[in-house]
């Protein structure tokens, strides 16, 4: 079960590093969305193999129970990280009605020598 | 238990949602701007006077016992970088005021600086793995928004490399939190303490303490995972340009100085060496960047690379002392940083652009903001007897006595680059013959922003002065981040004694 996990979490992570470093900025966005999915993942898999265990409440002899705290985690993450992402988006989509591309190399290609656009 | 290590996050945090939604642009916003602002650096001056003598202030959120609660831990480091960082907040937000007129300035500016100061405060005073990480997202996510909320068409192209990079960094030390959390089984900084006495010398250990320094050197901007800051810094206004120089990358140096001294015990030597090396780049690096650029911004900008490096290298070498030298350049660079930011900003207010080949005759048309300039300036390089020139004497010291002759070197060679750059400034922009059309400074505006940064020219003029006590207090703040069997008993005294029974280092 933890070796299943620790696959798919490598694999999201080699994929999102992958896509992140792609000079594409929507590409980069999506990399993003895959790792922070697989932190995600990763800090479920912190909580151990759930199997024969029961859901964590209190007074209902649920015992062994399955750890909670990693849950409290992800859900701040996930929070997190939507919010980021929300901003993300924003910022890629005005650099396309900006500048009409989202390539990078486009992007930074002009006016390299850090001349000031002030009129 | 102590109530004002949350008083300091609640503070701002106030004032952030306050401002937020009293959107108009008036003279009374901008007045309890300002107002609340200085009050939470008397608030952290007050917890800075209470912790001078190495006292730990603790408070549990929700009153849970530790470790369970969230622990908001107040120790002479944090509390002396609360103050700055609060204080440097709080005369950036006067100069933004003096800046611009308020109904010029984007509405949301100034609720997104209190929300910085909020994570920046919750950074230096949680006792939590995964609370660090929130304030550092916190504290991140205003940062964004500063960065772009201000900026035209051209310059928003720049902030894709600092956030790209910031989100690897946030990915990285999220999962180094979630592998604490499976090997410690805590994330309470005190409770890591005590259960890591069986792992010293763990390789796993070993490989957390990388990944973590790793994390918290993207955003300390360390060679070579320092690209996104010289390019995106200076196209900030100059009022944030100075909150951000003073406050964001200063954040990952305390991290590394509180995970590395306090929170786990030491890893493999060559991680610490390794650190050392990419320090000592950074210095040379950050030093070369500074004298080849042309705006005064992008100068300081390169310059806060160099001066990251200057302070991880004394870090490194993991003694008492070199903690003391990486503690005291940290505070010093702070203020003078911000400082130069500002000075930049008024040149650009008198200029209209701070490119050295256009600028220039400043020595006559305004001496005051020259001498603050030549103060600040020659403070940062470490000329004797300003507040710079001990941090580094300190630095120097640290590594002769432990024979690390190549860092100690290339330490030097950032500090004579450094000067070399800020003579270059103060040639080009105050000392040269005046250019056309000739600088103004008939504009009360521009009194009243250099009047503003005299206040933190004082702070530095008063760290030089009492350059005595400075040393000493940062003895006391390195002796209580090594401390760490200290650190836990304070933090966990509130369930007794007994946890800390065997296990400890």
């Amino acid at each position: 079960m933890q070796t299943d996990t620790a696959c798919i979490v490598a694999a999201l992570f080699g994929c999102g590093l992958y896509l992140v470093l792609s000079r594409n900025l929507v590409r980069t966005l999506f990399g993003f969305l895959l790792l922070s999915n697989a932190v995600n993942l990763l800090l479920l898999a912190t909580s151990g193999d759930p199997r024969g265990k029961e859901a964590p409440i209190v007074g209902a002899g649920n015992f062994p129970a399955v750890d909670p705290l990693p849950q409290a985690l992800i859900l701040t993450a996930i929070v997190i990280s939507f919010a980021v992402t929300a901003f993300l988006v924003v910022l890629v989509y005005r650099l396309a009605l900006d500048h009409g591309t989202t390539d990078s190399e486009k992007l930074f290609a002009a006016r390299s020598d850090g001349e000031e656009n002030t009129p | 238990m102590s109530p004002l290590p949350a008083m300091a996050v609640l503070l701002p945090l106030f004032s952030a949602l306050v401002l937020f939604f009293w959107a108009k642009p008036s003279p009374l916003r901008s007045g309890f701007s300002v107002g609340f602002s200085v009050a939470q650096a008397l608030l952290c001056w007050w917890l800075a006077m209470q912790t001078r003598h190495g006292e730990i202030l603790a408070c549990m959120a929700g009153n849970w016992s530790p470790p369970y609660g969230i622990a908001l831990v107040v120790d002479p480091l944090s509390a002396v970088m609360m103050a700055l960082a609060s204080s440097v907040a709080a005369t950036a937000v006067l100069f933004s005021h003096y800046e611009m007129p308020a109904a010029r300035q984007h509405p949301l500016r100034m609720p997104l600086v209190h929300t910085m100061m909020m994570g920046a405060n919750l950074a230096f005073a949680t006792g939590d793995l995964f609370n660090l990480f929130v304030a550092f997202e916190i504290t991140l996510v205003a940062s964004y928004a500063l960065m772009v909320i201000e900026s035209d068409s051209w310059e928003i192209r720049h902030a894709v490399p600092y956030v790209a990079i910031n989100l690897v960094g946030s990915a990285l030390f999220l999962t180094a939190a979630g592998l604490v959390y499976s090997l410690f089984g805590t994330l309470n900084f005190a409770d890591i303490i005590v259960r890591s006495g069986s792992l010293v010398g763990d390789p796993r250990m070993t490989f957390l303490v990388i990944i973590l320094c790793l994390a918290f050197s993207i955003k300390a901007g360390v060679v070579p995972l320092h690209h996104w800051l010289p390019n995106s810094y200076p196209t900030l206004p100059p009022a944030c340009a100075a909150l951000f120089g003073g406050l964001l990358t200063k954040i990952g140096v305390y991290a590394i100085l509180r995970c590395l001294g306090t929170v786990f015990p030491p890893a493999f030597p060559g991680v610490y060496e390794a650190l050392g090396w990419l320090a000592a780049v950074t210095a040379v690096v950050g030093g070369l960047g500074a004298v080849s650029r042309d705006r005064i911004r992008d100068i300081l900008s390169f310059h806060i690379i160099g001066q990251i490096g200057l302070m991880l290298l004394p870090a490194a070498l993991m003694t008492r002392g070199g903690f003391t030298a990486a503690i005291l350049i940290l505070w010093h660079n702070m203020v003078v940083k911000s400082s130069l930011f500002l000075i930049g900003g008024v040149v650009l207010a008198i200029h209209g652009t701070d490119r050295l080949s256009k600028i220039g005759g400043l020595l006559r048309a305004s001496p005051w903001l020259a001498g603050l300039f030549a103060i600040q300036a020659f403070s940062l390089a470490g000329l004797p007897p300003l507040s710079g020139f001990w941090g580094k004497l300190l630095a120097l010291e640290a590594g002769i006595t432990r024979y690390e002759y190549g860092w100690v070197a290339a330490g030097m060679i950032g500090g004579v680059l450094t000067l070399i750059s800020m003579v270059k400034i103060w040639n080009s922009a105050f000392a040269a013959a005046s250019v056309e059309p000739a600088p103004t400074t008939t504009d009360t505006r521009l009194w009243k922003m250099a009047a503003t940064i005299s206040i933190l020219c004082v702070l530095t003029l008063g760290m030089t002065v009492l350059a005595g006590p400075m040393v000493k207090l940062s003895r006391v703040a390195a002796a209580g981040v090594m401390d760490r069997t200290g650190y836990a008993e304070s933090v966990l005294e509130l369930v007794g004694k007994d946890r800390l029974g065997g296990g400890m280092p």
